[in-house]
């Protein structure tokens, strides 16, 4: 493996940069649209000539996308939070207990997850205006849990079933409480898929279009990826490319954030040594 | 420090599995005692009753007189060491066996002087600040019996704590296990399958099959007056040779030699007289004819066989011989199959061992004339598995416990 050849080289060098540029380029691309004034827009050049923060400006100016911001994040934020806490209790119980309908409540799960969301987003109007719900956060953070709920159990109690049952007895025999011997042994060992699937949850609720648009009216509760859809330009005949590109520059970078400093904290391997080796 | 009294502990599982049966006897204060048995015959099901990880299905459990059956194992102040060492892979060495005494709340001063107290104990002093990932598997155990003690539980509570170590460790901490133990005097059960460590760590020792308690006793007791058939071919090593044998009137027939029935069995015997029946004989129970004063070859019983293979150890030479036999004692082949001796299942050619002295001049494939000790011969009842000989009522149970007789074997037996 030490001496590849140099077409072994040169295959995965070209095949690496494809990869790279496929995923890079368009975001360079809105980076650089986000960056021209509104009368270059269309002058089909990657680079901008005279860049400027003009869009940044402005769509900061317009009370509506801070407010998205505000609630993009706090929904994603409290959505994660909520999934991935219930999905740790949900996950260790079907994984550590037998009880009559385990692999019902799995395939349930499973179902759920693979529900087109599309086909609840009527009854789920109504349902949401009769119990107040519409325009509020919880009704854009109940739909984000549910349907983010069944990956993260799946998740999570992939990595539970990795943890040695013995290390739970001897916690137990060590002196503590079910729960204490959740906390301190299971959770901290549990912590890579904890991560992992707030990741999974939090973009999901970061992302999500469609219930955004449809559940939500006013700067209330609207999220960024449906306030960047109401942005309008400077007149009527002007349509804000410039300033969408910079509103999903502002949103991208939260995601990326996210990842970065979590993805340390997924290293595999973390159980390795609690039993023999 | 505790004395633990099991009452006739039952363990019945969901699915109807019965894993221990009855369980009834009294663990001393200060005392190490060992369950033995093979693969799956309950051992470790008792030792979860008895830390409360697994429920009592019926019978009670004592811990100094007080009934504790329905305790959570958090309160049981029970130390346990797992077969897997269970230790927290995300806590420093110093960590883990800070635990116990951190969900105790003890005081810092406190915590710290036990672990160094302990780390020191078990040599693990340099490796405080080391992740269990970065250990040996000798470490992990150690750190894993730290944890244990730190506590100053009221009993220690290991499941097979050497099984994972190669043979040479395993030995090693075998001695480390028996010193600790007694410079701590804590009550110690002990889970093995290695009818060894068995011998030579415990105190007492209960031999269990399928849930079931075969014979309680000192390893002495369990070595020179094994109970039943089981507890004759698992303990000791080599196995104690089993050959089927028949009385005619006053002769006992075993396939290679017959001879009178000595006194002492006629006595134990008494008015019985089973027609078919099991000889036991331990390796070292036969002899070289050529090595044994004449008086003593007259109280025995001289054969000749052909020698098969040698085993020279040193000190001593085991040779292995086969004998043929019409009697077949379909009996065996279970007892063979649950302490993995299938040879005794065997048609043709039962397999002896005899441990003989060193100074034996027998060749392989060559005849050799071997001499019996007619008087240390064990016999079974093959339908009930009972060693005749036994006193009626010395029954698997509380025998009385004999301080330090184990600890004698200890030179003996490895
Ligand atoms: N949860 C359970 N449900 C049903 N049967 C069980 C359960 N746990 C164990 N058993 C059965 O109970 C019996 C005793 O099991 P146990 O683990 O106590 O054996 P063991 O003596 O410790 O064996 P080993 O030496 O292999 O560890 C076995 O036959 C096992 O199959
Ligand atoms: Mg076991």
């Amino acid at each position: 493996m030490k001496h590849r050849s140099l077409s072994d080289r040169a295959f995965w060098g070209a095949g690496t940069i494809l990869v790279v540029a496929y995923a890079l380029v368009p975001i360079g691309w809105i980076v650089s649209l986000s960056l021209k004034p509104t009368a270059n827009v269309a002058d089909h050049k990657f680079l901008p000539s005279g860049a400027t923060f003009a869009n940044y400006r402005t769509i900061f100016k317009d009370p509506q996308f801070p407010a998205a911001l505000r609630n993009s994040l706090g929904i994603a934020l409290i959505a994660t939070v909520l999934a991935v806490a219930l999905a740790m209790f949900a996950a260790y119980a079907i994984v550590r207990l037998d009880f009559p309908g385990k692999t019902a409540v799995l395939s349930g799960a499973l179902a759920i997850a693979m529900f087109p969301q599309v086909a609840i987003i009527g009854p789920l109007f109504n349902m949401w205006r009769s119990l107040h719900l519409f325009d509020t956060w919880p009704g854009l953070i109940i739909p984000y849990m549910t349907f983010t709920l069944p990956l993260a159990i799946w998740t999570l109690s992939a990595f539970f079933r990795e943890i040695p049952w013995d290390l739970d007895k001897a916690a137990r025999v060590d002196g503590a409480t079910p729960f204490q011997a959740f906390r301190r042994v299971i959770a901290p060992l549990a912590a890579p898929g904890v991560f992992t699937s707030a990741i999974l949850v939090f973009i999901f609720a970061w992302n999500d279009f469609l219930f955004a648009t449809s559940l939500t009216s006013t700067n209330r509760a609207r999220t960024v990826p449906a306030a960047i859809a109401f942005f309008t330009g400077a007149s009527q005949f002007d349509f804000p490319t410039g300033q969408i590109a910079a509103a999903s520059v502002v949103v991208t970078v939260p995601i990326i954030l996210m990842v970065l400093i979590f993805q340390r904290r997924i290293v595999a391997g973390l159980t390795s040594g609690a039993v023999k080796g | 420090m505790a004395e633990i009294i099991l009452d006739k502990v039952t363990k019945r599982y969901a699915d109807g599995t019965e894993a221990v049966h009855e369980a009834d006897f009294t663990i001393g204060d200060g005392e190490f005692f060992i369950l033995v048995g093979p693969s799956g015959c309950g051992k470790s099901t008792l030792l979860n009753m008895i830390v409360g990880l697994e429920d009592i299905t019926e019978g009670r459990l004592l811990v100094d007189g007080k009934e504790i059956n329905d305790v959570d194992p958090k309160d049981r102040n029970m130390a346990m060491v797992f077969q897997s060492y269970a230790i927290y892979p995300h806590m420093t060495v110093r960590e883990n066996m800070e635990f116990p005494l951190r969900l105790k709340k003890t005081p810092d001063a406190e915590v710290k002087k036990r672990v160094d107290d302990a780390a020191q104990l078990l040599e693990l002093e340099e490796l405080l600040d080391r992740k269990p990932a970065n250990l040996s598997g000798g470490q992990r155990q150690r750190v894993a019996m730290g944890r244990a003690i730190v506590r100053e539980p009221v009993a220690f509570l290991m499941d097979e704590p050497l099984s994972n170590l190669d043979a040479k460790l395993r030995v090693q901490m075998r001695t480390a296990i028996a010193k600790l133990q007694q410079d701590l005097g804590t009550t110690t059960v002990y889970v093995t399958h290695d009818q060894t460590e068995a011998m030579t760590l415990g105190d007492r020792v209960a031999v269990m099959r399928k849930g079931h308690f075969q014979q309680v006793g000192t390893p002495r007791e369990l070595y020179n007056t094994p109970a039943n058939l089981f507890v004759a071919g698992f303990i000791g090593s080599p196995a104690m040779n089993l050959l089927p044998a028949r009385i005619e009137g006053e002769q006992l027939h075993l396939p290679m030699v017959s001879f009178p029935l000595p006194d002492e069995v006629k006595e134990r015997l008494g008015a019985r007289r089973p027609e078919r029946l099991v000889a036991g004989i331990r390796p070292e129970h036969l002899e070289d004819a050529s090595l044994v004063s004449d008086e003593q070859r007259d109280q025995g019983a001289t054969f000749s066989t052909t020698v098969e293979i040698i085993e020279w150890m040193g000190a001593e030479l085991y040779v292995h011989f086969s004998v043929e036999s019409e009697d077949r004692l379909d009996e065996l082949d279970e007892i063979a199959g649950d302490i993995g001796r299938v040879e005794l299942g065997r048609r043709h050619g039962l397999p002896v061992v005899g441990r003989l002295d060193a100074a034996s001049d027998v060749v392989e494939g060559k005849e050799a004339k071997l001499w019996l000790d007619v008087h240390t011969l064990h016999l079974f009842d093959p339908s009930t598995g009972e060693n005749v000989q036994n006193p009626a009522e010395s029954h698997p149970g509380d025998a009385e416990r004999e301080p330090g007789s184990g600890r004698a074997a200890v030179a003996a037996g490895s």
